[in-house]
């Protein structure tokens, strides 16, 4: 469904619309602008470059929507510290932590400051600690205004974060819409 | 992504596969090296004739002959090139110096040796033409009637090796023999009259009414007067003898369409050696026979030449010379023709040259395909991720194709630096060789800037058509496929 949603696959039937905009009339390269400038993903496996540093990771996010060189490092290194790893920024994945890698993967996704995050399992490979800090992290971005699209299996970080949770069981809605508990979120 | 970007992030994966991108590399290096140094020796030689051409002012030069076919009875008689039509020649529009080829041999006593040498008579204005400008040592003969001879490097070597500068004012004792055609007609006629009625005494009158005895007496009486004349012809030969002074050395020519005679002496000067009669070697003799010039005289007023050269004026079109050349009815052989000719025939060289360079480019080639298709195979999660962030296809498809333009390019710049090191090398044995023969020292191998320009062409044109189908083919993935790649 994440597919779908940030144009990376096409629908056999049926018709995607995100903010306005209606994804089956868009050419390949207007998809791959709109996941240039508007979409972010995060992955649960991180999918980061192997051979990349932390810091290059995330700069490749910003080559494809013209952000002009020195910007891209400027605003690279900025959501790393942002996001605590201002020490790590030229370790590669493979020195990093299962948490770490993450959150370079969610540095990358917000560095291009997109309209929507989309999110597949982003704690999936996580421990304990790590997800409850990917859950603050998410909780924060979203108050801040950015929408958030999760595929989680976590349904207490879901109910915790999200103000609308879909089920969903081989590609169908197995339960109703329903609102998020008033005291976690508006 | 700006160029720089293709350029930056293509060059930091091949720096990344080190050892695979060396071996590619190496393989456009040897490629483009091989196609260097093959079309370097095509472009050597082709200097070589160039430089020898211009340095011998030929482009501006033309050679007259007369006409070889021999006229029939009813045709008009051939144009001979005599000193008349020397002149003519010279008067053709665009025609700056005209000079016969007046070669004969002499004997020649220089020092304590006694050699036989081949000598032209040359005017002094002709010595001003490029043609004989590479003098070694000395000057030219001052005048047409100077009592001086130039001689050529041939004609050292011809008289042991004698330094150029240490020639120059010695004393050459020329000697020429000729034979007279009027001296074998002089033995022929009786000198007495009682010779001639012996003659008489011995035909029997009474006989005369027999046709077969007049038949016997007229070829008796033939075949002595033909014996007597050979006789006169033969043994009646004229000493002619001079000493002229050295005054220069020469480079000079010895082989080709303008070979230079070892000895070169003033005009007027020769006239005293050409005028005397016909030379006395066989040769020379058939030659006057065949040429219908036994009769002619010697070289002086009435001699023919056998070949005239034309300097022409080099702003001056060459092509209405020679027709006006041919109208006279004479041949001619333009260098600026043969030279045109001469470029095509070193195109087709190059061209043939290039073309066994290309085999081990296309070879190269192969190389680049296997490695941009393991490369692919290998990113193609990273081809995904870049995909789901931003990159559309055009963007995955320059990425490898710069990737293989890189390869190509460092390949070929090397390349050519690797090639010019070979030429370097195999020129540095050649002329080792040449030295050894007795040649001077000639560069065979050039390489000029539109060599370099075109191999380093060559070599990105080729790495990127290599790099064509690995790169749509990584353009043309699935990223959704990609990313669950492992």
């Amino acid at each position: 469904m994440l597919n779908l949603l940030a144009g990376l696959d096409t629908p056999t039937s049926g018709r995607i619309e995100v903010d306005n905009v209606v994804l089956g009339s868009l050419s390949r390269r207007g998809l791959a602008a709109y996941r240039a400038h508007r979409v972010g993903m995060v992955f649960q496996s991180f999918n980061l470059i192997a051979h990349y540093s932390a810091l290059e990771n995330v700069e490749t996010a910003l080559l494809f929507n013209n952000t002009p060189r020195p910007e891209r490092r400027r605003r690279a290194l900025e959501i790393l510290e942002r996001l605590g790893l201002a020490d790590r920024v030229h370790h590669r994945p493979g020195d990093l932590s299962g948490g770490e890698q993450q959150r370079v993967a969610m540095a990358r996704a917000l560095v291009k400051k997109p309209d929507i995050l989309f999110a597949d399992e982003p704690t999936g490979n996580l421990d304990h600690d790590n997800t409850g800090q990917m859950a603050e992290l998410l909780t924060a971005l979203n108050k801040d205004g950015l929408t958030i699209v999760m595929v989680t299996h976590n349904l207490d970080m879901a109910r915790r974060c999200a103000h609308r949770i879909i089920g969903m069981q081989y590609g169908r809605l197995v339960e109703p819409d329903r609102q998020k508990p008033t005291e976690v979120g508006s | 992504m700006t160029f720089r970007d293709f350029v930056t992030v293509s060059s930091g994966n091949l720096w990344r596969m080190k050892l695979r991108t060396f071996l590619t590399v190496s393989g456009v290096v040897i490629a483009i090296a091989a196609f260097v140094s093959m079309i370097s020796f095509g472009a050597g030689n082709q200097q070589n004739i160039t430089r020898e051409f211009e340095e011998l002012g030929l482009l501006f030069t033309m050679q007259v002959y007369p006409q070889t076919d021999k006229p029939t009875v009813d045709s008009v008689k051939a144009a001979v090139l005599d000193q008349a039509m020397v002149e003519k020649l010279a008067q053709i529009p665009g025609v700056t110096l005209a000079f016969p080829m007046n070669a004969f041999t002499v004997s020649v006593g220089v020092a304590d040796t006694v050699i036989k040498a081949g000598a032209q008579a040359l005017p002094k204005t002709a010595t001003q033409t490029k043609l004989f400008s590479q003098l070694q040592a000395g000057t030219f003969f001052s005048a047409d009637s100077a009592r001086e001879a130039v001689v050529t490097e041939e004609f050292l070597r011809m008289a042991g090796n004698i330094n150029a500068d240490s020639i120059i004012g010695k004393q050459l004792v020329l000697t020429a023999r000729t034979v007279s055609i009027d001296s074998g007609i002089a033995a022929v006629l009786p000198h007495k009259w009682a010779d001639v009625r012996n003659e008489f005494d011995d035909v029997v009158l009474d006989s005369l009414r027999h046709r077969e005895y007049v038949g016997r007496v007229a070829r008796a009486k033939l075949g002595t007067a033909m014996a007597r004349f050979f006789d006169g012809f033969v043994n009646s030969k004229a000493m002619i003898c001079d000493t002229l002074t050295v005054c220069g050395v020469v480079k000079g020519n010895r082989h080709g369409w303008l070979r230079t005679e070892p000895i070169i002496i003033p005009m007027a000067t020769a006239l005293r050696f050409t005028s005397g009669g016909i030379a006395d070697n066989p040769v020379d003799l058939f030659s006057s026979m065949s040429n219908g010039t036994l009769f002619g005289g010697g070289g002086g007023g009435g001699a023919s030449y056998p070949q005239v050269t034309l300097q022409l004026d080099p702003k001056a079109p060459y092509q209405p010379v020679r027709d006006s050349v041919q109208a006279m009815g004479f041949r001619c052989f333009s260098f600026a023709e043969q030279f045109s000719k001469l470029r095509k025939v070193f195109v087709y060289f190059n061209l043939a040259l290039g073309v066994i360079g290309l085999i081990a480019l296309i070879t190269a080639s192969l190389g680049i395909v296997n490695t941009m298709v393991m490369s692919i195979m290998e990113r193609t999660r990273e081809i995904g991720v870049l995909k789901s962030l931003g990159a559309d296809d055009r963007d995955i498809r320059l990425l490898f194709l710069v990737e293989s333009g890189v390869i190509g390019t460092i390949g070929a710049a090397v390349g050519i630096v690797f090639g010019w090191l070979i030429t370097r090398a195999a020129s540095a044995v050649a002329k080792t060789l040449m030295v050894k023969d007795g040649f001077g020292e000639i560069e065979l191998f050039a390489l000029p800037l539109w060599l370099v320009l075109t191999a380093l062409g060559i070599g990105i044109v080729v790495s990127l058509a290599a790099g064509y189908y690995p790169a749509a083919r990584a353009a043309r993935v699935d990223p959704v496929q990609a990313l669950r790649a492992e």
